[in-house]
């Protein structure tokens, strides 16, 4: 399902959770959604699965308001950190309670995947451990088969091999049955080979949106004599920098042409990528605050 | 072709209460089989120990479950898709439900007592006339039990929606409006005052149909407050 929100605005009180972010997602694709706490990412996902209203812009999932609409609602499935269900009833409720309610949902693939984690099905939903009660809303989440399915830092507490055996299941069912997910997280690294496209928002604004290879390649580190970085970054943004003696090395935020890199080489400068994780804490320091508007595409 | 979300909330409601309300009528009928046969052995039953168990705890559990639809069960659903108009729908098929077998479940309480009270030759000895007695006896109680059922499972979600809606503070404010249906309801029927079945304030026909109508009314105004409610984080 297709994504558009324009001056999306949403505040609690005082506080602006989104501020006037505006953004297209297509759908059939893989969005790794990042940002520091309290950015504004689960305030985003809860406006786009219908749990809440918006303040002032507008937002369509699929061309309808998703808010109270039943075909969107119904399509998609939003896998909080916080489980949805009773902590009272044990975890094969809760996947026998998702199947009574979600026509799409895939009863027999939940029980496979419940056992592929290792998930205890008869024990209560109170009593699993953090990591077990991620694993159940994974497993909910993707036995959904819904055409929009969002996991906000769903898999909290799982152990790096059921993180591991998560991602190659939602790959095997993405490649299966194409879908929109969204994915927020904080384990950038770790996740990035999934992402299509990543969005990173901070302070609810969108500061950069593209395909996750293409915003790879906006960043550059640049090492080398102190005189020779300062001179080759100059009128460049400089998202942040390190200093050991006389060498210096500069993350630069931007793509560089053949003639920059030819300028650098002949300066005697290492060019290097930058990873995902390391662009996005530039991006959402504090360093890159005057940059969100001209990084806003 | 799928059923409709409000019957797929109102199976699921089913589903989750059936087992509770086993539970639940299994301690009830226990407590009175304790009670009836040690006032027996006393030779001092004067009371209907069915009526005197179930009639307020059954309007208090029912509150209970009402409050427990939007504090409790809203976010589950919303979350697995329903949206917050099928869900209050569902809710309200669920009470009727809920509340209309909770009822017959009473009255079934009271057939299968009646007859050994008489046995036991203790219908005689007691304070007030046995409160089901006859076939006709059975259609008022159910005229009465029903609506005023009823109007404690919405009022209870009133209660839930005012906590759920509003937070705590102002939740807490909203009790009494909310609770005052109840009060109102009662009496009409004068049925906490009262053993009989008719003899309440006002004409029977007036109370039974203007609880269900504050049933109706509460209920409308329960759907209204949840319409845009966002979805708290909280866990159940």
């Amino acid at each position: 399902m297709r994504i558009t929100a324009d001056n999306l605005t949403l505040r609690y009180g005082d506080t602006v959770a989104l501020d006037a972010l505006t953004v297209d997602l297509p759908a059939g694709s893989i969005y790794g959604l990042l940002g520091r706490n309290g950015s504004g990412k689960t305030s985003l996902l809860s406006l786009i699965a219908g749990h809440r209203r918006p303040t002032s812009g507008t937002l369509t999932v699929g061309g309808a308001d998703p808010f109270e609409n039943a075909a969107v609602m119904g399509g998609t499935a939003f896998v909080r950190d916080v489980v949805d269900a009773t902590d009272a009833e044990p975890a094969r409720a809760a996947l026998r309670f998702a199947a009574d309610l979600r026509p799409t949902f895939d009863l027999d693939y939940a029980h496979d995947l419940a056992g592929q984690f290792g998930l205890p099905l008869g024990k209560g939903v109170g009593g699993l451990s953090r990591g077990q009660k991620s694993a159940l809303g994974v497993v909910l989440g993707l036995a959904a088969r819904t055409p929009l399915t969002i996991f906000d830092e769903a898999y909290l507490g799982m152990d790096a091999p059921s993180r591991y055996l998560f991602y190659r299941l939602l790959l095997d069912d993405y490649v299966a049955d194409p879908r929109t997910v969204i994915l927020s997280t904080h384990l950038i690294e770790e996740v990035a080979n999934l992402f299509e496209k990543v969005l990173v928002i901070d302070r609810g604004r969108l500061v950069a949106y593209d395909e996750t290879d293409e915003l790879r390649g906006r960043g550059v580190t640049v090492t080398g004599p102190a005189a020779a970085v300062d001179a080759f970054v100059a009128g460049r943004t400089v998202l942040g920098e390190q200093r050991l003696g006389g060498t210096r090395a500069a993350t630069v935020y931007g793509r560089l042409d053949a003639a920059d890199r030819a300028r650098a080489a002949d300066a005697g400068l290492d060019l290097g990528p930058v990873g995902l994780q390391d662009l996005f804490v530039h991006l959402t320091g504090s360093a890159a605050e005057p940059r969100a508007q001209e990084a806003h595409r | 072709m799928s059923t409709h979300p409000a019957l797929r909330v109102l199976r699921s409601l089913v589903r989750v209460y059936t087992r509770v309300a086993a539970w639940y009528w299994g301690i009830i009928v226990a407590i009175v089989v304790v009670l009836v046969a040690a006032f027996g052995v006393l030779d001092e039953v004067r009371i209907s120990g069915w009526s005197s168990v179930t009639t307020s705890a059954v309007k208090y559990w029912i509150l209970s479950i009402g409050v427990m639809m939007p504090t409790v069960h809203l976010r589950f659903f919303v979350a697995n898709g329903i949206t917050r108009r099928h869900f209050t729908l569902g809710a309200g098929l669920f009470g009727i439900v809920f509340v209309t077998s909770f009822s017959l479940i009473g009255l079934l309480g009271h057939a299968v007592e009646h007859p050994v009270y008489a046995a036991a030759g203790w219908l005689a000895q007691l304070d007030e006339p046995y409160l089901v007695g006859s076939v006709a006896d059975g259609a008022l109680y159910l005229a009465r039990a029903i609506p005023l059922h009823l109007v404690h499972f919405v009022a209870g979600a009133l209660i839930g929606t005012g906590f759920y809606r509003f937070g705590v503070w102002r939740g807490i404010a909203l009790i009494p409006p909310f609770a005052a249906l109840i009060v109102l309801a009662e009496v009409g029927f004068g049925s906490e005052w009262n053993p009989s079945l008719t003899d309440g304030p006002v004409p029977f026909a007036v109370a039974s149909l203007g609880a269900l109508a504050l049933a109706a009314l509460a209920g409308l105004a329960a759907r209204t407050l949840l319409a845009t409610v966002p979805l708290n984080r909280t866990t159940a």
